[in-house]
């Protein structure tokens, strides 16, 4: 298999459509359930996103130096992406009050369970930026905090209180869904 | 419930790690990311590169086809043209031979009315005669004359057209002025 930075250098050098292909096929499978997390599960929020990370990723291709693993600089990119976009839809407010996050089921969703995947994306932005990069991409806090520009001890209470929140719903959901008649 | 709010159950663990990590968007994305990045000149250019290469040489094989179409058409009107001179010649060549025929039958003609006339010139009105002998007479000048440029070497015409333009001389210092001419031409 060619090495990723082969396949960089091809792009670069040579304008690669093959290779671009390939480096796109490799690594846009674990960027994009990151991406669709990341804007709550609405999936062509999800492709607008991973289609612009790719851009940034093909313009900022001669910058790659390979001191980090292409995939975990394309994750950068299409987190920076996700915020952006978050942003311009007014859905980005930076990291929010863990004090005041609440979350109520939406009536429609009443005698349904709500899943995991479902409970992260009905989360506030900013906690379930934190919650995915750090329980589900598996980041520390000190790598949370450096991409996302906030100091650790932020990360810390951000996932905090999108765990706490996370367990509300699926507790909610339960006990409703146990509760219902019939 | 749970001992510690800051970590997750090992039930929790299980949920998030089975959580799927990897999913592909539909390929229309793939496409369209690469059509973006060929608009933008990252992707393609080397391609665009043999494609323009490509163009050249197709560009410079239908040039060749068409002067090999053009020197084909050129050789075959050539070839037409040397056929239509060779048709040219054949038909002067017939014209020569139709105009050699002609020039021995109106010889022929000629001839025979004169012998004509002098059978006759013993009965006949005398004016009509030397109308008749004048006309022959001028026929034989131009006949003579066309003999020299046909041949300029043959001593025989040269020598005919001589003595007929002698002739005419002394007949013009002789002062005797023929009577209007009324030649009649065929």
């Amino acid at each position: 298999m060619t090495a990723d930075a082969d396949l960089v250098e091809a792009v670069v050098s040579d304008g690669d459509e093959v290779a671009f292909r390939e480096l796109y096929r490799r690594h846009t499978p674990r960027l994009y359930p990151l991406v669709l997390r990341l804007v709550g599960g609405a999936e062509m929020d999800a492709e607008d996103v991973v289609q612009e990370a790719w851009i940034r990723a093909a313009a900022g291709l001669k910058r790659f130096r390979g001191d980090s693993s292409f995939g975990t600089w394309l994750i950068a990119i299409g987190l920076n992406a996700a915020r952006d976009h978050l942003r311009r839809r007014g859905r980005w407010g930076g990291m929010e009050d863990v004090d005041q996050i609440e979350i109520a089921v939406p009536p429609a969703m009443h005698g349904h369970r709500v899943d995991l995947e479902r409970a992260i994306g009905m989360l506030p932005p900013g906690c379930r930026t934190v919650l995915v990069l750090h329980d589900v991409q598996g980041f520390t806090h000190e790598e949370i905090a450096r991409q996302l520009g906030i100091a650790v001890g932020t990360s810390k209470s951000q996932l905090f209180a999108a765990r706490r929140t996370v367990r509300g719903l699926l507790d909610e959901t339960r006990e409703k869904t146990h509760a219902r008649p019939g | 419930m749970h001992d510690r709010d800051d970590e997750l159950t090992a039930a929790e663990e299980r949920a998030y790690a089975e959580l799927a990590r990897e999913a592909m968007p539909s390929r229309m994305l793939e496409e369209r990311v690469v059509s973006e990045l060929r608009a933008r000149g990252v992707l393609g250019w080397r391609t665009a590169q043999r494609h323009g290469w490509r163009r050249l040489q197709t560009a410079t094989a239908a040039a060749a086809s068409f002067a090999l179409f053009a020197s084909g058409l050129a050789v075959g009107q050539w070839l037409g043209a040397r056929h239509t001179a060779d048709a040219m010649l054949k038909l002067q060549r017939q014209d020569s031979a139709t105009a050699a025929a002609a020039v021995q039958r109106t010889g022929s003609a000629y001839l025979s009315a004169l012998g004509a006339l002098a059978q006759a010139s013993s009965s006949a009105d005398p004016k009509e005669v030397a109308r008749a002998r004048q006309a022959a007479q001028s026929v034989l000048h131009q006949a003579a004359d066309e003999m020299v440029r046909l041949a300029p070497d043959d001593p025989v015409s040269a020598q005919i057209l001589k003595g007929l333009d002698r002739a005419q001389v002394q007949a013009t210092t002789a002062s005797t002025r023929p009577d209007k001419q009324h030649f009649v031409w065929f």
